[in-house]
């Protein structure tokens, strides 16, 4: 079974999400709004993209609701809840 | 490694994006009469005066080497690239054109000189920007630079508009820095997966190949064509009642698969009234595909990515059905690396000339021109709040799309502020259709459409 901590997805979300804006990763932090680190539909979409080639959780197909999404923290919660 | 320009290069290779780029003026030109030219406008608080804005741009662009440039081809390895003449050589002066329409006028009215000057195309093949200054309306002044999209794309237009502040407020240094065309190699390697994504991106246009396109017919005109534009700036209210309906209706962050099903239900009627055939409607969306973080080193040139979305006639005016098939759309092509698969397959058309792949293009692979052009450059890349000492009310663009298809929707923003614009062909749309897309436009865009039985329209 796939498990991770919610740490260590923060960790990777925050990696990913700091190259697709083309940051440094110390400038993304998890309780971070992603729509106030100006993450756009696309963006959006290549973060959903690397969420399913990394942890083969469909996010697209699985009802989210805005607070699931909202920030880096949440995001990880989700996931890390989809895993286990 | 990027380089940074210091002295004057002769030459800047152009990357697969920017040869489709200059494929579509060429074709453009062909069909219209002049190439695929759009217009950024700044809209000010306060006059300008027109002497010191000439001797601005004048000095601005004396340091500026690739405005003066032109598509070439390297014979020893046929690589097209942008070729730069140095600056101590003859050219030809920067037109600058002005109109005053008096403070009585209204912004509709300077909208309408806006237009006349980016019909009038650019005064000769050397020259690739122009100017246009409206003063008038509420003693406030619009500054519309005319552009080549073979050398900047939208914000790169915004950007070098900012470059020309800095200018002026005697950041002179700065300002030449922003005008250097960085290096770009010719990208003659890796030709393995350069041909693996031309599989890939053969294999997607083949798929679209057989379907019955909606389109709408483009009048012929020995004598050119001409572009109408309807710009719609909604103000901070509206604005966040739009931004909020994308997040109810069409999900969290998803504006752009928002602002595209309510440009699909309001020019549906336009299409279905001028009898266009088709049951598919394919949008071909332009994406900025800058980093936000280094958007200022890649000021000219196109860093574009083009997506496509196919969407069944019968279901245009159901919203929910069009968002979500928006998003699965976007979320397969994104999964694919198809944007990136098409820039890489552009590069191997770079060995055609430019009117072969127009000739490709309005037959075989007449679907990658799609049913209209749709762009959302979000946010401006305009960042500074004055222009010559002037604030700056807005920031919008009235581009001429490609033709075919002939007319396009173009959403930005400035501050909290959306502007859409509507540019097509003339006759392409009589006054009256232009109109009623708009009121369908603003509509679907703040949910006032849920409210709304019907507009009188056929369907």
């Amino acid at each position: 079974m796939n498990t991770r901590s919610v740490t260590a997805i923060e960790k990777e979300l925050i990696d990913e999400i700091a190259m697709i804006l083309g940051v440094e990763h110390d400038r993304v932090k998890p309780e971070d709004y992603l729509h106030e680190l100006g993450v756009d539909s696309l963006g959006l979409v290549e973060i959903l993209v690397f969420i399913e080639r990394s942890y083969s959780v469909n996010l697209m197909e699985s009802g989210l609701t805005r607070e699931d999404f909202q920030t880096i923290r949440s995001l990880a919660r989700r996931i890390a809840s989809a895993l286990h | 490694m990027r380089i940074h320009l210091r002295h004057v290069r002769k030459r800047r290779y152009l990357r697969g994006n920017d040869w489709i780029i200059c494929a579509l003026d060429d074709l453009t030109r062909r069909t219209t009469g002049v190439g695929n030219l759009s217009q950024v406008v700044l809209h000010l608080a306060g006059r300008i005066a027109v002497d010191d804005l000439a001797m601005c741009l004048e000095e601005c662009l004396a340091k500026c080497a690739a405005v003066w440039g032109r598509p070439a081809r390297d014979w020893l390895n046929l690589a097209p690239y942008w070729s730069m003449r140095s600056l101590r050589s003859t050219r030809s002066p920067v037109r600058l054109s002005v109109d005053d329409i008096g403070a009585a006028g209204r912004n509709e009215d300077a909208v309408k000189h806006l237009a006349e000057a980016v019909n009038r195309g650019l005064p000769e093949e050397r020259a690739r920007v122009a100017f246009h200054l409206v003063s008038g309306p509420a003693n406030s002044s619009f500054l519309g630079m005319t552009f080549d999209h073979c050398l900047l794309d939208a914000r790169g237009a915004e950007m070098f508009l900012g470059v020309f502040d800095q200018q002026y407020a005697g950041r002179g240094d700065r300002g030449s820095d922003g005008c250097t065309a960085l290096s770009e190699p010719a990208h003659l390697d890796n030709w393995v997966r350069k041909f693996r994504s031309g599989k890939v991106v053969n294999r997607a246009i083949r798929a679209l190949a057989g379907l019955d396109l909606a389109t709408l017919p483009i009048p012929r005109r020995p004598s050119g064509l001409r572009y109408g534009f309807r710009v719609e700036w909604f103000n901070e209210t509206e604005s966040t009642q739009i931004l909020e309906t994308a997040y109810r209706k069409a999900g969290y962050l998803m504006v752009m698969p928002h602002l595209l099903a309510a440009t699909l239900r309001a020019l549906h009627p336009v299409f279905h009234r001028r009898g266009s055939a088709g049951n598919e409607y394919i949008a071909v969306v332009t994406l900025d595909a800058r980093e936000p973080a280094t958007q200022h080193e890649t000021l000219f040139f196109n860093h574009v990515d083009f997506m496509f979305f196919r969407i069944e006639a019968r279901h245009v005016l159901d919203y929910g059905t069009v968002v979500e098939s928006i998003k699965v759309q976007m979320y397969s092509q994104v999964k694919a690396g198809q944007p990136q698969h098409l820039e890489n397959a552009s590069l191997l058309m770079r060995i055609l000339p430019l009117s072969a792949i127009g000739m490709l293009l309005r037959r075989p692979l007449r679907v990658l021109l799609g049913s209209f052009s749709f762009a959302d450059v979000g946010k401006t890349a305009y960042t500074q709040s004055t222009f010559m000492g002037r604030e700056v009310v807005n920031v919008f663009h009235m581009p001429r799309v490609a033709a075919p298809p002939g007319i396009g929707v173009f959403f930005n923003r400035f501050q909290s502020r959306v502007n859409v614009t509507l540019a097509y062909v003339e006759t392409m749309l009589e006054d009256g259709d232009a109109d009623r897309v708009v009121v369908r436009l603003r509509e679907s865009l703040t949910g006032e459409c849920d409210r709304v039985v019907n507009h009188g329209d056929p369907v």
